[in-house]
């Protein structure tokens, strides 16, 4: 009995160093990252490279204050921050509503709209960056803020519309019954009873949206030409053709880029793996 | 009288219900219509035309399908059909065995299992500008690839990834499969953990061996989670733009071109918006015939 269970504790000693392993060798990426952001120039290119700096400098991250030239770096992370948050909005309300009407009513039109959801998450990017030029160009959106984040709105409502369906899905119709008897109307149910019950769906659905919005690039490219509304994934693209090989500059772009994302991440991260499961495999 | 009128009331419930129903999905049918629909309709309508830059102002006449015709026969078009196919063929692959293995191994019950699986997936949500970025400086010729590579032996001297076609296609396609696989991994654990266990209490107890169990038990079991699997993976795969754009654009000398990439340089490096779209709706069109052809096969195995 006890040498079973020591072969079984052995055996899940040796399950979790090959686990260690394993992530190990998926996210040396991002090490690579932070790692070079840090080092000082000369050590970049040392030979053989150094796997953990022999000197912390901040000069990859003091460099990227110098490339910009009409705003201070802030300027371009709070216009990230406010594409993100616009795109998370009309994510969270549009993808909630109808991941909703889908799964909680019987509409003769739900398997089209759902056919269409599965479409436009099926489109590649570069069918829509000339028409919707042309789009906002017309209708005046052409250097707002809400160019990029309608476009990066079409990624993400298909997405959690894919995502939040289970969960509501999930809410057993009598407890909205109830609700409605006592007088609720159907938003009322909606915002007062699912939203709360459905909870950590909505906080997968609002963290994705703002990381689709915050690091999206084409988007900014192709419909912002007013530098000041620039956020810092068009100003990192502009640093990576201007000063090509200034991987310290680069990377520090990078971690500054991916420092919130990893955050949210790492919060969210049994939602996440769950709402995303769930979404793909059932949608 | 009044099992009419109760039935009245039900009815008129039953429309308020309806009626409340395509209230809460018109937002994103209306954002569907405007941002999705119309922009792909007018994509269609610009392929049809000879718009360029010196005809936007004046007006572009219609050309029918002139567009089509002759990019379709330019070999550079033909190139990028091939690399896509190639590039979707060879990286969904590479995701699927590796993300399989890795799956099974992830699927065992020990401490910390949930985790890892989830910290995995953190390569996927960072930026394509990021992961491009960053696969781009490990790849360098003075970058860790090389120096890691001729310590194991593999090479003698450093390789220019990124400035030797089928090299810089090779980095592409291990790039974007170090991407995919946490993502088709954590779905095929998903499937793998809700198998029945007493299946392969009978398995074994009929004699059945693990490749034995593998194959005659938890590959037909699996088929559904396999198919959506496969599915996500080659939309995800072949629309593939971002990161191609960002690593190569296209190059070395086209050898990394994409239907996605040769959109993109024909609409805003060359300003002949007609033929950009006549590309970019090919890429579409494909992808959606495959699809419709998909779903056709296996509805029909599931209905025989």
């Amino acid at each position: 009995m006890i040498g079973h269970l020591r072969i079984t504790r052995r055996r899940k000693a040796l399950l979790v160093l090959v686990a260690v392993m394993i992530t190990a060798v998926f996210l040396f990426p991002v090490y690579w990252m932070v790692i070079t952001s840090f080092k000082e120039p000369g050590e970049i290119f040392a030979y053989p490279p150094t796997f953990f700096p022999k000197s912390f400098s901040l000069r990859g991250y003091v460099y990227q204050l110098r490339t910009s030239s009409q705003l201070p770096l802030e300027g371009y992370l709070l216009n990230s921050v406010i594409i993100g948050a616009l795109t998370m909005v009309t994510t969270v309300i549009c993808s909630g509503l109808s991941a909703y009407g889908l799964a909680k009513f019987q509409l003769r039109i739900g398997k089209f709209v759902f056919l269409g959801f599965l479409i436009a998450q099926m489109l590649p990017v570069v069918v829509f960056l000339a028409p919707l030029f042309i789009l906002f160009r017309q209708i005046r959106l052409l250097d707002t803020y809400m160019a990029p984040v309608v476009f990066a709105a079409i990624h993400s409502v298909p997405f959690c519309v894919l995502i939040l369906r289970p969960y509501f899905l999930a809410i057993p119709g009598h407890i909205e019954e109830a609700a409605r008897l006592d007088g609720c109307s159907a938003l009322g149910v909606f915002f007062r009873i699912v939203v709360p019950i459905a909870l950590p769906g909505m906080a997968v659905v609002t963290a994705f949206s703002f990381i689709i919005g915050w690091g999206d690039l084409m988007g900014p490219l192709t419909f912002l030409r007013n530098e000041k509304l620039f956020p810092l994934t068009v100003t990192m693209f502009k640093a990576v053709s201007e000063y090509g090989v200034d991987w310290n500059m680069l990377m520090a772009f990078g971690v500054v880029l991916s420092t919130p994302i990893l955050v949210v991440f790492l919060l969210l991260q049994k939602y996440i793996v769950f709402g995303l499961t769930d979404g793909a495999l059932k949608g | 009288m009044t099992l009419r009128r109760k039935r009245h009331q039900s009815i008129g419930l039953e429309r308020q219900q309806e009626l409340a129903g395509y209230g809460f999905v018109l937002p994103g049918v209306l954002f569907l219509l405007a941002f999705v629909a119309y922009p792909m309709i007018s994509n269609l309508a610009i392929s049809l035309q000879d718009l360029k830059a010196s005809t936007i102002t004046s007006g572009a006449p219609f050309i029918g399908f002139d567009n089509y015709r002759k990019i379709v026969r330019t070999s550079l078009f033909q190139k990028a059909f091939l690399n896509t196919l190639f590039f979707t063929a060879v990286t969904l692959l590479g995701q699927f065995v590796i993300g399989f293995l890795l799956a099974l191994f992830f699927a065992k019950p020990f401490p910390g299992c949930k985790f890892f699986r989830g910290l995995l997936l953190v390569c996927w949500v960072l930026p394509h500008l990021v992961r491009g970025t960053i696969w781009r400086w490990m790849f360098a010729g003075d970058g860790v690839f090389n120096y890691l590579l001729m310590k194991i032996g593999i090479i003698k001297a450093p390789i220019l990834w990124l400035a030797q076609g089928n090299m810089a296609m090779i980095t592409l396609i291990t790039t974007q499969t170090w991407l995919g696989v946490p993502f088709i991994m954590l779905l095929l654990v998903a499937g793998l953990t809700t198998l029945p266990r007493e299946i392969y209490e009978v398995a074994r107890i009929d004699g059945a061996r693990r490749s034995q169990q593998f194959l005659h038990v938890t590959l037909p079991l699996l088929k559904p989670t396999i198919i959506s699997v496969l599915t996500v993976g080659v939309i995800y795969t072949y629309k593939v733009f971002e990161l191609v754009y960002i690593m190569t654009g296209g190059g070395p000398s086209n050898s990394t071109e994409l239907l996605a990439t040769l959109a993109y340089k024909e609409t805003f490096l060359q300003f002949s918006f007609g033929r950009g779209a006549a590309v970019s709706n090919i890429l579409f069109a494909v992808l959606l015939l495959a699809g419709l052809g998909f779903t056709a096969i296996t509805n029909r195995e599931e209905a025989s």
